[in-house]
């Protein structure tokens, strides 16, 4: 991130010198200071209000019942570790807070199931087949809501910031389900 | 779209209600969590301003210098067969990349071309059915110690530009 936060800023200078545009640029440079703090405090309220939403879902078990309905899935992506309910427990969990956009419950329950599917890989040096989907599935997005996007549409005034709703949910499936049949050909040629 | 809207709309007072109810029937604390949820959200702000501010700086100063359009009209030619449009190409590079990044870029966009327009729906759609790709790959393979990630971060990329694809077309 610093490489590219360095180039980004030198590069800038750089066009802007050799396109003699450095007066433009200083006052995008102080201006974008405003934009950065006005973002801040626009999002801040909605954040806050999910958050607390979805502290009442994870006291509630709410969560945890969703990683029941999920159980089934587990059984498809995960078949090596189905049977042992600590760890599809764990995973359940994961995919659920990960559906809900609970990043700070979804990190957490992900680094625990990574660390018990470790435990049980044969070659600590690679990713066995569970673990390569549970990374897999945790890069693709499989958000349902997504609220800070949400947030950041109506902080710009949209008259209805949810309308990317269903939009992103098609969208996260298709490329998970391109995700999905990625793991399983790899781990197909793994075992042949 | 009008459909599209109206189930979004429906979406989230659904969850609500239903978060309420379960709450309810397992005798917890609604209010009290409530409030504790908000407290954690307000430290969540707190944490991705150093990022935000950073960022939104580097890209607006990279923006405005000519340098992105310098960048763009490099790739342009295999995205535009594509039909993906140049506004969202900036999102599109950033969404794998970094969140705090691309929310910005986000922000930028939404201000730039409004969020109900065209593309102010598709960069939407772009970043909310993207996760960053680099940031779980690093902290999952730290977490399980391994080295051989069998091609984790290209099925990864592969997804990301799958969700590009599929949000350009769906918003068009």
């Amino acid at each position: 991130m610093e490489k590219v936060w360095i180039f980004l800023i030198l590069s800038s200078f750089g066009v802007a010198i050799w396109q003699g545009n450095l007066e433009g640029v200083v006052k995008a440079l102080f201006d974008s200071t405003n934009s950065a703090i006005e973002l801040c405090v626009g999002i801040a309220g909605i954040l806050c209000m999910w958050s607390g939403f979805m502290k009442i879902a994870e006291r509630s078990g709410f969560v945890s019942l969703l990683s029941k309905i999920v159980r089934p899935l587990i059984k498809l992506l995960f078949p090596d570790v189905a049977n042992e309910p600590e760890i599809s427990g764990q995973i359940g969990m994961n995919i659920a807070a990960n559906m809900l956009g609970l990043g700070n419950v979804a990190t957490p329950t992900g680094i625990k199931a990574i660390e018990k599917l470790q435990e049980r890989n044969k070659n600590k040096e690679r990713l066995s087949n569970a673990m390569l989907m549970l990374v897999v599935l945790n890069t693709a997005s499989i958000q349902l809501i997504p609220t800070t996007v949400i947030a950041l549409r109506a902080n710009y005034g949209s008259a209805n910031p949810t309308s990317i709703v269903l939009p992103t949910i098609v969208s996260s499936v298709v490329s998970v389900i391109v995700g999905i049949i990625l793991v399983k050909v790899v781990s197909k040629k793994e075992r042949e | 779209m009008k459909v599209v809207d109206y189930v979004s709309y429906l979406l989230i007072p659904i969850l609500i209600i239903a978060i309420i109810l379960h709450a309810q029937k397992k005798k917890v604390p609604i209010y009290d969590n409530f409030i504790e949820g908000v407290k954690e959200g307000g430290g969540t702000v707190l944490k991705i301003f150093p990022t935000i501010l950073a960022i939104i700086v580097a890209i607006t100063v990279f923006r405005e210098s000519g340098a992105l359009a310098l960048v763009i009209r490099l790739v342009q030619p295999i995205t535009s067969f594509l039909g993906i449009p140049e506004e969202v190409l900036p999102l599109g590079f950033m969404s794998s990349v970094s969140g705090g990044a691309s929310l910005g870029i986000l922000a930028d966009t939404l201000g730039t071309y409004g969020p109900d327009s065209t593309i102010g729906k598709m960069a939407s759609t772009i970043l909310g059915s993207s996760e960053t790709t680099l940031y779980v790959l690093a902290v999952y393979t730290a977490a399980a110690k391994v080295k051989d990630t069998r091609g984790a971060l290209w099925i990864g990329l592969v997804c990301d530009a799958v969700a590009l694809y599929v949000a350009v077309i769906f918003c068009r």
